[in-house]
């Protein structure tokens, strides 16, 4: 258990000092994969949260439309995909980490995410329009933070040039393209084909 | 025992059903549109109808026979209705009841007119014509009588040489004339008093995008470029003078690539346009036909004093009313064959809250009277906009047992409470009309206030919990202290 909190401590640690800490984070083992999932869950937590009860100056949702299941896809997903899409291309390009340390690293690279967004939920009650600009101003931090940590997490895990990181992540992106473009492409076909076998009963139903 | 209660609900519920159908008003049901307006995700919400239809009149036959593809309308202050009728090539006068007054046909030694699109008069009831086919407008005096003919006017800038085809015209308070004529793109013309060309005013800019441009400057020969489209401005389709003498332009000529283009203009008399565009979409008709073909196209627009106006979309024959800040505030009426629809609606002009809507397709023109209802919203705008911020609110609160969803009700509401100091009430208000505008503006006063009354809460909390984390650790310490002194001690 102390480890636990001692891995989810280090978390902490990591994003403020990014190479020393995704090094020892993988080679050292001051990581956890329980703790990884912990700060996802958190951050799927902070979206739906956010997206619920950010104060009305800042929210322009339709909160009748709300989909919870959504809200944990549009989180999840792109998370799944990062890490598929950079293990498979890692593997081949002679990349040092294995697919858990890629979940570990990616997870603790959130961790601005939530360390920022979740305050800045209750914070948002107490700014006007005029103020807004502080609100961004700290939703647009954590998000440049979080993308140079990610960056940083993929050149140390793999133990690359900064060149070779930066080629990589270009890679990445176009994986995730590519897996989203193949994913809807087989739920349509087999759409088609549920469709074609209900339209063959139906056909059989209605002769007989 | 259980079925028998079930039973007796569904029959005292069915009971009640009837009854309040007998009830429900008929004349509603006649209506032959659904109102609506839009919300802030810009998804339509049904209202009550705003003016329901009154009266239609196709012409009289003992007096002046049936209208031929009327063009224009007009209403002067003192009731009398101008109808330009075009392929009869008359002006046809009548009161606001229908009832035909006079007409021209002939004037100035048997001179007549040749297709007239457009007609307006002055405050002093000088009519003007817009003589189309004859190239001319024609100007007549309070007696009906003659006064001149305006031709083509003299300048280089005018570059087709064959025609001068005027369509709609309008005359401001210093006499100088603006109009409108076919195949010609680069604004209002504006003629000096007299007559003479003075320049063209507005002009309407060219939409093209990137990419085509490029194609047709750099790689696109001769012989592709001469079957390109023109890239040509669009053409304002018609005109009308508001009482602070800005000039309201419709453009009703747009693409479906083209939605989203400011389709109403106000024009100041330097020619910019000047029209608030505050509500939650830009006047620009339906939001839901993006793509579609039948776009908003409207082609004539009237304007209250307080800057209420309300544009007609002939294709559709929906008619769009919109408030001096651009908020929408209710679309009715439709296209089909019942009374008070429409088939090519052309023009649309008002008179004491009547609105009456030439249509060219039934060759008729159809008033429309103010429900309660309607009355209520323009009443509680016009307040508001004369500074009568507590009678508009009285309105609002009228408005709201009609239509609950009435954002502009909460917004008017919720100023005025603003203005009284009631912020939170404000804020609920606002947050109901899902205008974080003023809600900013409440919340921000609400604020203050709150820290004003609660400052010595606040502050005692603060300090309480400062001391609080200071004494937790200076005792965390000393246990850490006794802890190692304990493990130096040997215990």
């Amino acid at each position: 258990m102390s480890t636990y909190i001692s891995t989810l401590r280090y978390s902490l640690y990591v994003i403020f000092h990014p190479f020393d800490g995704f090094w020892d984070l993988k080679r050292e083992k001051r990581g956890s994969l329980s703790a990884a999932l912990t700060i996802t869950g958190i951050l799927i937590l902070t979206y739906v949260i956010r997206r619920q009860y950010t104060a009305f100056l800042f929210n322009t949702n339709d909160i009748k439309e709300l989909n919870l299941i959504l809200e944990i896809i549009s989180v999840l997903l792109p998370f799944l995909l990062w890490c598929i899409s950079n293990w498979c291309l890692t593997t081949l390009a002679d990349g040092e980490g294995t697919f858990k340390d890629i979940v570990i690293a990616t997870s603790y690279s959130l961790t601005p995410l939530v360390i920022i967004n979740l305050p800045l939920i209750p914070l948002s009650y107490l700014f006007n329009l005029e103020e807004a600009s502080m609100y961004y101003f700290f939703l647009t931090l954590s998000i440049i933070w979080t993308v140079g940590l990610m960056i940083f997490s993929t050149m140390i895990t793999h133990q690359y040039t900064m060149k070779k990181t930066l080629l990589t992540i270009v890679g990445i992106l176009i994986g995730m393209a590519v897996m989203i473009f193949i994913g809807l492409l087989f739920t349509s076909i087999i759409q088609q084909i549920i469709g074609f076998f209900y339209i063959i009963y139906k056909e059989i139903v209605f002769r007989f | 025992m259980k079925k028998l209660s079930k039973r007796i609900i569904v029959g005292v519920l069915t009971l009640m059903l009837l009854c309040s159908s007998l009830f429900i008003p008929t004349a509603k049901a006649s209506v032959p549109y659904d109102s609506y307006t839009y919300n802030f995700w810009l998804d339509p919400v049904e209202s009550p109808n705003p003016y329901v239809p009154k009266d239609e009149f196709t012409g009289d036959p003992t007096t002046m026979g049936k209208f031929n593809n009327p063009q224009d309308l007009f209403i002067t202050k003192d009731g009398i209705i101008y109808v330009a009728d075009t392929d009869n090539n008359r002006i046809v006068f009548l009161d606001t009841s229908f009832q035909y007054i006079g007409e021209i046909t002939t004037f100035h030694n048997g001179d007549t007119f040749n297709k007239p699109q457009g007609i307006f008069v002055t405050e002093g009831n000088h009519i003007f014509v817009a003589d189309t086919e004859n190239q001319r407008i024609v100007e007549f005096d309070e007696n009906k009588q003659f006064v001149r003919e305006i031709l083509r006017p003299e300048t280089e800038l005018i570059t087709d040489n064959t025609s001068f085809r005027p369509t709609k015209v309008v005359i401001d308070g210093a006499g100088r004339i603006y109009t409108l004529a076919i195949g010609i793109n680069s604004g209002i013309v504006e003629l000096n008093p007299d007559g003479t060309f003075q320049g063209f005013t507005g002009a309407s800019e060219v939409n093209i995008n990137p990419i085509s441009y490029v194609w047709r400057r750099y790689f696109a020969t001769d012989e592709q470029k001469k079957r390109m489209e023109l890239i040509i401005p669009t053409e304002y389709n018609n005109l009308f003078l508001d009482n602070e003498e800005f000039i309201y332009v419709t453009m009703g000529n747009v693409d479906v690539k083209d939605y989203g283009i400011d389709v109403i203009r106000r024009l100041n008399p330097s020619g910019i346009n000047v029209i608030r565009d505050f509500g939650y979409g830009s006047p620009i008709g339906d939001y839901f036909v993006r793509d579609q073909q039948d776009i908003t196209r409207f082609n004539d627009i009237t304007v209250t004093d307080y800057q209420v106006y309300t544009a007609l979309d002939g294709v559709n024959g929906k008619l769009f009313t919109y408030d001096y800040d651009g908020n929408l505030l209710y679309v009715f009426g439709s296209n089909g064959a019942r009374q008070g629809n429409f088939k090519n609606a052309v023009s649309v002009e008002q008179y004491q809250g009547t609105l009456y809507v030439l249509d060219n397709g039934n060759n008729s023109i159809t008033s429309f009277e103010l429900t309660e209802y309607g009355s209520l919203v323009n009443n509680a705008i016009k307040l508001h906009y004369e500074g009568k911020y507590e009678e508009s609110a009285e309105n609002w609160q009228q408005v709201l047992k009609f239509n609950a969803n009435s954002d502009m009700a909460y917004i008017g509401l919720g100023k005025v409470y603003l203005r009284n100091g009631e912020y939170k009430k404000a804020m609920d208000y606002f947050k109901l009309a899902n205008n974080r505008k003023y809600y900013s503006k409440a919340f921000t006063f609400y604020r203050r206030q709150f820290l004003g009354d609660n400052f010595g809460l606040i502050m005692t909390s603060v300090v309480i919990i400062i001391i609080c984390i200071l004494g937790l650790r200076v005792y965390l310490k000393t246990k850490k202290i006794n802890v190692q002194k304990r493990e130096v001690n040997g215990i």
